[in-house]
């Protein structure tokens, strides 16, 4: 793969050296950068007229110095002779095609034909094939004209005819067209017969040998395209590469004895190109895998946009850095944002199904948000249910319900499970499922270094290392992580199992990004004012243009002064001006911000001339989900949607789908969309980097979210703006992009290191009952519980603590901290190990010892015992004696769950639970408004799904729960119904619905309005009631079916297609 | 031992707006003397095996074989066989692969140049025109498409054609010191090329013979093209180069 060293080197080049000095050549490149942001967003973006660029004739002299050098290397490029010119072939292709991509298309139509081959191939054999798409759809009116036209002569049909086979071959659209070409060689081979007599039939018999030459030479192309073809749609011949030489060594041969320069100079470009594509092509990389690799790959390949060669990162990361090394136990592969690592985690995957597959082995798929594992689950389950693996998730509570203990026990229910940290850490160390743990994929593992949840993941890790080290393999998958080789040791069983793939500084980008900082700047005439666009220097060296560029036009807004224009209007009126170049995030501060910065759009943008079915769905959905008067509706009429924590899981998953779809104009989002998002959009906007609380994003955090601006094959480039308004914040800012991520650290040495600085290392002991050591704490605990006996714990502590990754660390780097923390950390067992039965109540619940001790004295402090029947969700939920607004008092007093300051006051305890009642009694969101804050517009709704989602759906089930374990209960005395009962309570409460049917339909993603109907039918027909049951019953519904499911905005298909996107279920 | 082959008589010699132009006239001795260079050029007993070893390969493409091919002498070869060894005898140029045994493509519409090599460490592009055509200036410098004139205003405005050739020739060059000192001065300026447009005539010495290029060619720079016209008579070079010189 290429990479930046290969690409200096190519510059000392005598041939590059030739054309100028080192600023002349930069001036070059300059000036091919300013060219495509001007041919990309010209419209949108005008260019400071001071950007120099530099005429053709020098982009030229430097494109054809750079072709020259991969010429040069060519011939080893092919038959791996060389090294070092293999990679000059590589970076000279890169360069040759970064410099002709900006140049004018030829006007005569056979010249466009060599033209457009040639690019391709440079494009190609630099590795930037996923830039040709949208090339293509540049060049799609010429190209189609030329697909047109009629040729008389023979040898111009197969020269047209194999221009179309190759326009397929670079574009790679559908199976379809690729399959097409085998039959268009066929039908050349029948017309031969037809065609070639006449043409050969000139009174000259100079002219006859000549064109007889050229034919020969076009054939053996014709045959090549064929074989090719085949190969990148079934993976046959085995021996392509021998059979591709021997074709286009012939047709190379015979077009340089015809004295076809042309021609011979485009075959030996397209040899090289075929050969870097069956380099990358699917069936290559993975055909020594296994049988079921096998199968996916057929299943990739056969897909409606079939994958069929797989992006440079991936290549290099499967082919050159050895991922599928079965001797390496530990693989962090750090890949920069849109590299496509879920594909590399899919091989990982199958690799353990195959190897653990006799022992029943299971793999472990961690994602940090709730919307992630929603997403990956339905991709796993897309590419894998055919091929009969089976992929199940948890739900996003933290407790394991009733219906996930029956998934987990079950043998036969999943092959992989995926899960937030959170819920898999509770399922490991309570060992809930009984089968070997093969395989540890921890997806966005950088969030080991997040202030808040950094330890929880690093522990989780730990804990599988602890407990699984033996069979358990790990893959973490990261952006721009510089330490990924300390991490693969730490992971690794031994010192040489470890593996790093560090792929996120390579020079392949998905596509080319500006960011800039966005500043207003007053006009000349009174009340003119406009929007400027400076670019930044970048760490990761994105395109920097001289000069201030003008964003839209004078007066970008409506209604809005110069000094009325603050950064929210900024990024509105950016999102406005870019709107008609495909989806722009536009990313705020604060929830509030979300809904005021769209309206402001809303306000200046027309609405679409037809609203799209997608929308209107969506609409509907609102309609019957949240109510008519919800103001997102009006807003999606002009294709504005909003994303934040105020909105339902189900309705940022519909407005992610509405962006994934191309359906969204403008998607305003808070900040924490930077932890969620993998899907990608024209532009992003922010008008700050900052967290509502004022915490700054880090770089990493910023950096995988601008990551995603800029849609592989369809936008040359990526816009990134920030918002600025004074010259102390453009230094900030301007010094923020330059940072290098830098390397990963654990919490735990950041924690040690900020105490150290306060000078209270010393008293770490005490300091340990801190918050940010409960994660820690509950390891600890965790620990104790596994081992049940103290000094044992104390004696193993040292080594146990080896599996954290900063204590691990800390042993290298820093002694005396490590020696401090094990101190603290023996003091501490020691300190909890008085009570044991807290202990095992802590690991039971994961709770930390401290919170099951408060838990449990707040309960005591109730003036009556709990009962079992208390605790029945009939009880809890319904009956006018519920002891829930007591449970919620209780807590509120645990800072572990969450629950804020201006809950736990008296009035909120009865509310919380009337509102938890009411919703799962069905109530909609819009009565809930209503009936609890005292209106329904967007602030409102947003407080309730703030208070369901965010409190009850988190905090509340768990800490439920939680207290039901500490409440003590009898449970030997309950009836297994009973048990069953409370094991759902949770669930229930999660959902919003009120018994076990519509938990399982809510578990498979109907919608709730209809998940009591659907269940109750479900219940009727249906004996063995399971996760996966529920899932097969959905699927076998026929549409007659769902017809009779509808409310007053939703019909039964559009219901069903609802269930379809949130399942994943859509094809 | 190099050979020493006779300059010719050199009939007029001109410049005309940065162009040389030359005209050369060979006695039959002199052509004589020549014909084994030639002859060299032309004849290749390689080339009809290899083309039947192409031929038979078609099979392996699915495709029938194309029909059988012959090959002759044809005056136009000889005509750039002449050229090429007269312009390295007397301008010192260097052509590393001469088209021996290329098959011209007259079909093709960027098939390249006759002659590509170098002159004075650069490269160098040049026409040949053979024409027996009594009239002067012969209609092969005046085409619209394929004449001299077209063919050298092309070279010199078509840098898209000049990278292809240059490119043509690092497949065939075997001393890449030359060729990378030829590429260096051109990558510092893409005009830093010599233009040969090669004129072989079978009459009388003629600077008419030049009056369609001398207002219709416009040379890239100063001092980098030649127009040269060779005289000689080519019922005598053919049977030179087919009897190997004895007659």
């Amino acid at each position: 793969m290429i990479t930046n060293k290969i690409l200096q080197k190519i510059d000392d080049h005598w041939a590059v050296k030739a054309v100028g000095d080192d600023d002349f050549r930069r001036s070059i490149l300059q000036s091919v950068k300013a060219k495509l942001v001007s041919n990309a967003v010209g419209e949108q973006l005008t260019l400071d007229p001071t950007t120099h660029i530099l005429d053709d004739a020098d982009l030229k002299r430097l494109a054809m110095a750079y072709e020259m050098a991969a010429i040069e290397g060519m011939h080893d490029f092919i038959n791996h002779s060389n090294d070092d010119l293999y990679d000059q072939f590589l970076a000279g292709s890169f360069r040759a095609f970064e410099i002709n991509r900006v140049l004018n298309d030829p006007d005569d139509d056979f010249a466009f034909i060599f033209y457009v081959l040639h690019l391709s191939s440079l494009a190609c054999c630099g590795d930037c094939w996923t830039d040709l798409k949208h090339i293509y759809d540049d060049k799609s009116e010429k190209i189609e004209s030329i697909l047109l036209r009629q040729e008389t002569e023979w040898d111009k049909q197969i020269l047209l005819c194999l221009f179309t086979c190759w326009v397929s071959l670079f574009r790679k659209n559908s199976w379809n067209d690729l399959s097409q070409i085998s039959n268009s060689i066929n039908q050349l081979r029948k017309e031969q017969a037809q065609y070639e007599q006449e043409f050969l039939k000139s009174n000259s018999n100079k002219e006859n040998q000549t064109k007889a030459i050229r034919l020969m030479a076009l054939y053996h192309w014709a045959k090549a395209s064929e074989l090719l073809s085949l190969y990148m749609l079934q993976g046959d011949p085995a021996d392509i590469k021998s059979q591709l030489d021997k074709h286009f060594n012939l047709a190379i041969k015979i077009s340089a004895d015809g004295g076809d320069a042309q021609l011979e100079v485009l075959l030996r470009w397209l040899h090289a190109c075929a050969e870097q594509m069956i380099n990358g092509s699917i069936w290559w990389v993975a055909r020594t895998i296994n049988s079921k690799a096998t199968k996916f790959i057929e299943k990739l390949s056969k897909q409606a946009k079939p994958l069929l060669e797989l992006l440079p990162p991936q290549r290099a990361a499967l082919k050159e850095m050895n991922l599928l090394d079965p001797a390496k136990t530990a693989v962090v592969v750090d890949m920069p944002t849109s590299g496509g690592k879920t594909l590399l985690a899919q091989f990982k995957i199958l690799q353990a199904i195959n190897n653990f597959g006799e022992t029943k082995g299971w793999v472990a798929y961690i994602a940090p948000t709730k919307a992630l594992v929603s997403q990956i689950t339905r991709q796993l389950r897309q590419d894998f249910s055919p091929i009969g693996i089976k992929v199940e998730k948890l739900s996003g509570a933290i407790e394991v319900d009733a219906l996930e203990e029956d998934m987990l026990n079950d043998e036969a229910s999943f092959d992989i499970l995926v899960s937030t940290p959170e819920k898999m850490q509770l399922v490991l160390r309570n060992h809930k499922i009984k089968r070997p743990l093969s395989l540890l994929v921890m997806d966005e593992a950088h969030n080991i270094e997040d202030e808040s949840r950094g330890l929880r993941i690093e522990l989780l890790l730990a804990t599988v290392k602890q407990h699984y080290q033996a069979k358990a393999n790990f893959l973490l998958l990261m952006p721009y992580v510089e330490n990924a080789q300390t991490l693969s040791r730490w992971l690794a069983h031994d010192r040489n199992a470890g593996l790093s793939i560090s792929l996120s500084t390579s020079p392949w980008k998905p596509n080319e990004r500006i960011i800039g900082l966005v500043t207003k700047q007053k006009g000349k005439k009174r009340g003119d004012w406009s929007i400027k666009y400076k670019t930044l220097i970048t760490s990761p060296k994105t395109i920097h243009l001289k000069g201030k560029h003008k964003i839209g036009v004078t007066k970008p807004i409506n209604d809005v002064t110069y000094s009325s224009a603050n950064l929210s209007k900024l990024v509105a009126a950016c999102a406005k001006n870019f709107a008609n170049r495909g989806t722009s995030i536009v990313v705020v501060k604060t929830k509030p911000n979300t809904w005021s910065v769209a309206k402001t759009i809303f306000e200046n943008i027309d609405p679409f001339e037809n609203i799209s079915t997608n929308i209107k769905l969506v609409q509907n959905y609102l309609k019957d989900e949240v109510g008519v008067e919800f103001e997102l509706i009006k807003m999606l009429d002009k294709g504005i949607g909003i994303h934040n924590s105020g909105l339902s899981d189900e309705i940022k998953s519909l407005m992610e789908w509405l962006t994934e779809e191309g359906e969204l104009r403008v998607l305003c989002a808070t900040t924490t969309i930077a932890q969620g998002i993998n899907f990608p959009v024209s532009s992003i906007f922010l008008q700050s980097i900052e967290y509502p609380y004022g915490k700054k994003m880090s770089y990493r955090e910023f950096w995988n979210l601008v990551g995603r601006a800029g849609r592989i094959g369809q936008d040359n480039i990526g816009v990134v703006g920030i918002a600025c308004d004074s010259d102390e914040k453009e230094k900030e800012l301007t010094h923020f992009v330059q940072q290098s991520t830098g390397d990963l650290i654990s919490r735990l040495i950041g924690i040690l290191k900020e105490l150290d600085n306060r000078g209270e290392l010393n008293n770490l002991e005490s300091m340990m009952y801190a918050p940010q050591w409960e994660d820690f704490r509950c390891y600890i605990a965790h620990l104790l519980n596994e081992k049940k006996e103290l000094q044992a714990t104390i004696n193993e502590m040292d080594q146990m603590l080896t599996n954290t990754f900063g204590y691990s660390e800390l042993k290298n780097t820093n002694q005396n901290h490590s020696e401090i923390l094990l101190e603290a950390t023996k003091q501490y067992t020691q300190s909890i190990a008085k009570n044991m039965g807290r202990v095992a109540q802590a690991d039971m619940t994961g709770f930390s010892v401290e919170s099951v001790k408060k838990a449990a004295q707040e309960i005591d402090q109730l003036k009556y015992k709990l009962t079992t029947s208390d605790w029945m969700p009939q009880s809890l939920f319904s009956s006018t004696d519920s002891k829930l607004p007591d449970l919620f008092s209780v807590m509120f007093k645990i800072e572990q769950l969450n629950f804020s300051h201006d809950d736990t006051q008296g009035r909120k305890k009865s509310r919380m639970a009337d509102i938890a009642k009411a919703w799962i009694d069905g109530k909609t969101i819009n009565e809930i408004a209503i009936s609890f804050f005292e209106g329904n517009d967007s602030k409102k709704i947003s407080e309730v799904y703030n208070a369901i989602y965010s409190k009850l759906a988190n905090g509340g089930t768990w800490g439920l729960s939680a207290l039901a374990s500490i409440s003590g209960l009898d449970f030997e005395a309950m009836s297994d119904e009973q048990k069953r009962q409370l094991n759902l309570m949770p669930a229930m409460l999660y959902h919003g619905v009120n018994n076990e049917e519509s938990v399982l339909m809510r578990m498979n993603s109907v919608p709730r309005s209809i998940a009591d109907s659907i269940g109750n039918n479900f219940k009727q027909r249906t004996e063995k009631r399971n996760i996966a049951t529920a899932r097969k019953y959905l699927k076998s519904l026929r549409n007659e079916d769902w017809a009779i499911y509808k409310s007053n905005f939703l019909t039964g298909s559009e219901y069903k297609k609802i269930w379809q996107i949130l399942s994943g279920e859509l094809d | 031992m190099a050979i020493i082959l006779p300059k010719g008589t050199t009939n007029y010699q001109e410049m005309h707006n940065g162009v040389s132009i030359i005209g050369i006239s060979y006695s039959d001795n002199q052509v004589k003397q020549y014909s084994e260079l030639v002859k060299n050029a032309c004849f290749d007993s390689d080339g009809q095996d290899e083309l039947n070893a192409y031929i038979s390969s078609i099979g392996e493409t699915g495709f029938t074989s194309t029909q059988s091919i012959l090959t002759n002498i044809k005056e136009w070869q000889l005509g750039e066989a002449l050229a090429e060894v007269h312009l390295e005898q007397c301008f010192s140029c260097h052509f590393p692969w001469s088209n021996r045994r290329d098959l011209k493509n007259p079909k093709s519409s960027l098939s390249g140049a006759d002659l590509v090599g170098y002159h004075n460490s650069e490269f160098a592009f040049g026409e040949v025109k053979t024409s027996a055509e009594q009239k002067s200036p012969p209609q092969v410098t005046s085409k619209r498409y394929d004449g001299l004139s077209a063919q050298l205003n092309k070279l010199c405005i078509d840098t898209d054609l000049r990278q292809t050739i240059i490119q043509y020739l690092f497949f065939r060059q075997k001393e890449t010191v030359k060729y990378q000192e030829a590429l260096r001065t051109y990558l510092k300026n893409q005009h830093n090329f010599y233009i040969f447009g090669v004129l072989v005539r079978n009459t009388l010495p003629n600077v008419n013979d030049w009056s369609y290029l001398k207002n219709n060619f416009t040379a890239h720079k100063k001092n980098k093209s030649y127009l040269v016209a060779l005289y000689l008579s080519f019922d005598k070079l053919r049977d030179c180069v087919t009897s190997g010189g004895e007659s």
